[in-house]
């Protein structure tokens, strides 16, 4: 498999709502999930943003 | 007498082991990357798309029918090269940087391929023709919609209410960093007393050819 090719097999399972299985166990949270990015374009095309730092609180109290 | 590839008596190639001696600072790839954390790879490009001129030449080349797949690949690839994350690391991004490229595309209401087929097909010789016809007529980015953009993003990432956003231009917009480059009078500059001082290379070209060539005295 060439680089080309590992780019767009990453894209394609991001875009079927798959994350690569080992990330969460890097890494704490994941903030830019597809939902998360739906929630971007959505506020972007009706001009209707979610706030950023909304989803942080959001996750902060999920923390406490 | 046939050429002899490699000469025993007389080698010339690097010695075995050599590679463990040079300086392994040499390239950004060399070094420890400076990003490992996913979110923080992706405000990073976001950053980098959203002030700088790499924004208008991705937009461009989607317009131009590069895939989006195309695009995230050399922004990735970009990333490896300037030492900010490992090639193994720009993989897992590839994803949530794609769709920001089609979050932007779709905001500008550009058409756009993702690119993830699995046999893309072949390019013909009527595509490059059409692509051809089209020449380098791409319609750039329109200055008002990016503008119009600008206060949606602000928003929408709840920017700093006591710092205003460094780049008042939009997604695409100009950084007030930026010198001109034409002969348009620029405000800021001029408000800054750089306006009549600062010679750019179209001004200066101007000049020279209103002075017949020569070149101005300063």
């Amino acid at each position: 498999m060439t680089f080309e090719e590992a780019i767009r097999t990453s894209i394609k399972a991001f875009y079927d709502g798959k994350l690569p299985e080992k990330l969460s166990e890097i890494q704490e949270q994941v903030i830019y999930t597809p939902e998360f990015l739906d929630e971007i374009e959505q506020g972007v095309l009706e001009e209707k943003a979610p706030k950023k730092s909304k989803k942080k609180d959001a996750l902060e109290e999920d923390d406490e | 007498m046939s050429r002899q590839l490699f000469d025993a008596q007389n080698p010339d190639g690097p010695i075995p082991g050599e590679n463990m001696t040079s300086d392994e600072r040499n390239y950004p790839w060399h070094r420890s990357p400076d990003i490992t954390d996913s979110d923080e790879a992706v405000d990073y490009l976001s950053d980098k798309l959203t002030d700088t001129k790499d924004g208008f030449m991705y937009m461009n080349l989607l317009k131009a029918d590069v895939t989006i797949a195309a695009c995230v690949d050399m922004a990735v690839t970009q990333g490896i090269s300037d030492g900010k994350w490992t090639p193994d690391f720009a993989i897992l991004i590839a994803g949530p940087v794609s769709r920001l490229f089609e979050i932007m595309a779709k905001s500008y209401k550009i058409d756009y391929a993702l690119g993830v087929e699995e046999d893309l097909p072949p390019i013909s010789p009527e595509v490059i023709d059409k692509r051809l016809e089209r020449g380098s007529l791409v319609e750039p980015v329109d200055p008002a919609q990016a503008e119009a953009l600008a206060l949606e993003q602000e928003e929408m990432l709840g920017g700093n209410e006591d710092m205003p956003a460094f780049n008042s231009g939009g997604l695409m917009g100009k950084s007030p960093m930026a010198p001109s480059v034409n002969d348009v009078g620029d405000s800021q500059m001029s408000m800054d007393g750089l306006g009549d001082g600062v010679i750019t290379g179209s001004k200066l070209g101007n000049s020279i050819k209103s002075s017949g060539g020569e070149l101005p005295d300063e």
